[in-house]
């Protein structure tokens, strides 16, 4: 196969320590595109990529007319390399045609911290003994340390081009593209886990490496109604939950621990309501410990700190009933506010690198924004309320499905609506202003309505446009 | 109108949010260890989500914005790319065409 020509980047030994891997650097010109090279740190003045009479495969490097003297004409850089003393740089060109006087190319390395260059090579082509002729060149480098290779096409008169083709630098990359191509830095990473220290959120851990969070900034807000399976009123606030998670993850990006900031923030409700969660890809033995949680009276808990019962899904058991740290609603105007009250969750899933005994947890795996946050009605393990389409836990009493104003059908992914696909929790990305005791959402948001009925499209800022027209203040606490 | 007279479309999204797979295609002829933090930025400049990948491999990310949010920017070092979310999956490359 033509254009099957040697890897681009081959490796010839092992590790030799950071970013020291005995490597070549190559160019074969076979993606045909100079920004996927420019991408590498390849640098190219009045050097195309031609596919017409190309040395090997389909591409190669080929420059404009010869007729300008100066060296500085035509040329091709490589990326930075680390040359280590010894080895030979190899490359094939060939001169297209000779109607000018001479042509050239020059080889040279190129020094990092100056202009200065080192001659390596040089070649005058023959006239009319060159022409067309593929010339192999293997050019002995002795030298030691930081450069990049620089090629130089130039002559005079004619319409004269050469090609190039097959390069191998005998040394590692050592550009950095994310870094406008500069040399490599030298890297400092003093807990050894692969991040640099300036990149690493915890340089000196090396089980720790980078934080996120999620949602990105303030808190989430969780609003439900505690009728289900019958209809509420709607006021969107007999539970209202803050939530914000920091994920601590590892240089393999595996989940390392979790805090979880919980925020009751209303529970307008006579039931005494619970609260709990579940993350649905995550077995409960990746999970080490869990703390920071409230009273969890009438749960079965497992040692450690996952809820009993729910065998292959992690699931936390917040508190039993709201009413226990907030007496008083937070929904009726005229009523004093109390303060909110916040549940610090604590999950570890690694300890000193070691995962818990069902195995590590990727990001990806924990899947945050895949959560699973459900109330537990009036102290009815079984009566668990979702949001819309989420999955009941192993818990949950599945006899409720389909009575009174519920119509979940697990047959075609239907939880935890109504015959007329309303649910009985909401999710609210930001911070949530909840509707007053006994004032339906609809009332309080004057655009709710036509976001349901858009499907979305319309007013997808409903909750959080403070503008004229969105909201009835009066009606919101 | 009460929210319970509403009639919903049984497809439509109570979320609030959209979830968004970003998939990173690496340069394999990268040195190996050559690697940056990518931030995803909203629209406003708010970090979304961070990691340290390394160039030479490819990666699917999940990450979550606000229903509102039309575009995200993506820093890797010096290469800054604007992109725009008209589908739940978006793609990244190290390649700035010219």
């Amino acid at each position: 196969m033509k254009n099957m020509k040697k890897l681009t980047f081959i490796i010839l030994f092992g590790a030799l320590g950071f970013y020291g891997k005995t490597q070549n650097v190559t160019n074969d010109f076979e993606q045909g595109t100079r920004p996927y090279y420019q991408a590498l740190c390849w640098q190219f003045g009045g050097v195309s990529l031609s596919n017409v009479s190309p040395i090997s495969g389909i591409w190669s490097g080929r420059t404009g007319s010869l007729s300008n003297p100066s060296p500085n004409s035509f040329w091709v850089y490589s990326p930075w390399v680390k040359f280590s003393g010894s080895g030979n740089l190899e490359f094939n060109h060939k001169l297209l045609s000779f109607g000018g006087t001479w042509k050239r190319i020059r080889v040279l390395l190129g020094n990092p911290n100056d202009t200065t260059t080192i001659f390596l090579f040089q070649y005058d082509y023959q006239k009319p003994a060159d022409v067309n002729r593929v010339i192999s060149e293997s050019v002995p480098v002795n030298h030691t340390g930081v450069y990049r290779v620089i090629w130089n096409f130039y002559g005079t008169g004619g319409n004269d081009r050469i090609m190039i083709d097959d390069i191998t630098i005998p040394a590692p990359y050592w550009s950095d593209p994310s870094n406008n191509c500069q040399p490599l830095p030298a890297i400092l990473d003093t807990d050894g886990d692969g991040v640099p220290d300036d990149q690493d959120a915890y340089p000196y851990d090396p089980y720790r490496a980078f934080n996120n969070y999620y949602p990105s900034s303030d808190t989430a807000t969780l609003a439900f109604e505690d009728n289900w399976p019958a209809y509420g009123d709607y006021d969107m606030n007999d539970l209202v939950m803050g939530y914000k998670f920091k994920i601590v993850s590892n240089a393999q990006h595996n989940v390392v621990e979790v805090f979880n900031t919980l925020i009751l923030r209303a529970n307008g409700a006579s039931m005494e309501n619970g609260f709990g969660y579940q993350f649905p890809d995550v077995n409960p033995g990746s999970v080490i410990s869990v703390t920071g949680t409230g009273d969890q009276t009438g749960y079965i808990i497992n040692a450690n700190g996952t809820e009993t019962g729910n065998s292959s899904k992690a699931t936390i058991i917040v508190f039993d009933r709201s009413h226990r740290y907030m007496p008083q609603w937070n929904t009726i105007k005229g009523v004093p506010t109390v303060d909110y009250v916040r549940f610090n969750i604590y999950l570890q899933f690694m300890n000193n690198g070691v995962p818990g005994p069902a195995g590590a947890v990727s990001i990806n795996t924990l899947n945050i924004s895949g959560w699973n946050p459900f109330m537990v009605v009036n102290g009815q393990r079984g009566r668990e309320v979702h949001l819309p389409d989420y999955l009941p836990t192993d818990l949950a009493d599945q006899s409720l499905f389909r009575t009174s104003d519920d119509d979940t059908q697990p047959g075609i992914g239907k939880y935890y609506k109504s015959p007329n696909n309303l649910p009985w929790a909401l999710d609210i990305f930001g911070k949530f202003d909840y509707p007053i005791e006994k004032q339906d959402i609809s009332g309080a948001y004057l655009h709710f309505a036509d976001w349901v009925l858009s499907n979305g499209t319309s007013y997808p800022d409903w909750w959080s446009n403070t503008g004229t027209g969105y909201r009835d203040n009066a009606k919101i606490y | 109108m009460r929210t319970k007279d509403l009639k919903v479309n049984p497809t439509f999204d109570w979320k609030t949010s959209k979830d968004i797979t970003l998939n990173v295609t690496g340069l394999k002829e990268i040195n190996p260890e050559t690697g940056n933090t990518l931030y995803i930025k909203s629209s406003k400049g708010e970090t979304i989500y961070r990691d340290f990948l390394k160039m030479n491999t490819n990666y699917i990310i999940k990450f979550t914005v606000p229903s509102t949010e039309t575009g995200v920017i993506l820093v890797y070092g010096s290469i800054t790319k604007s992109i725009a979310l008209i589908s739940g999956t978006i793609t990244f490359n190290y390649i700035i065409e010219q």
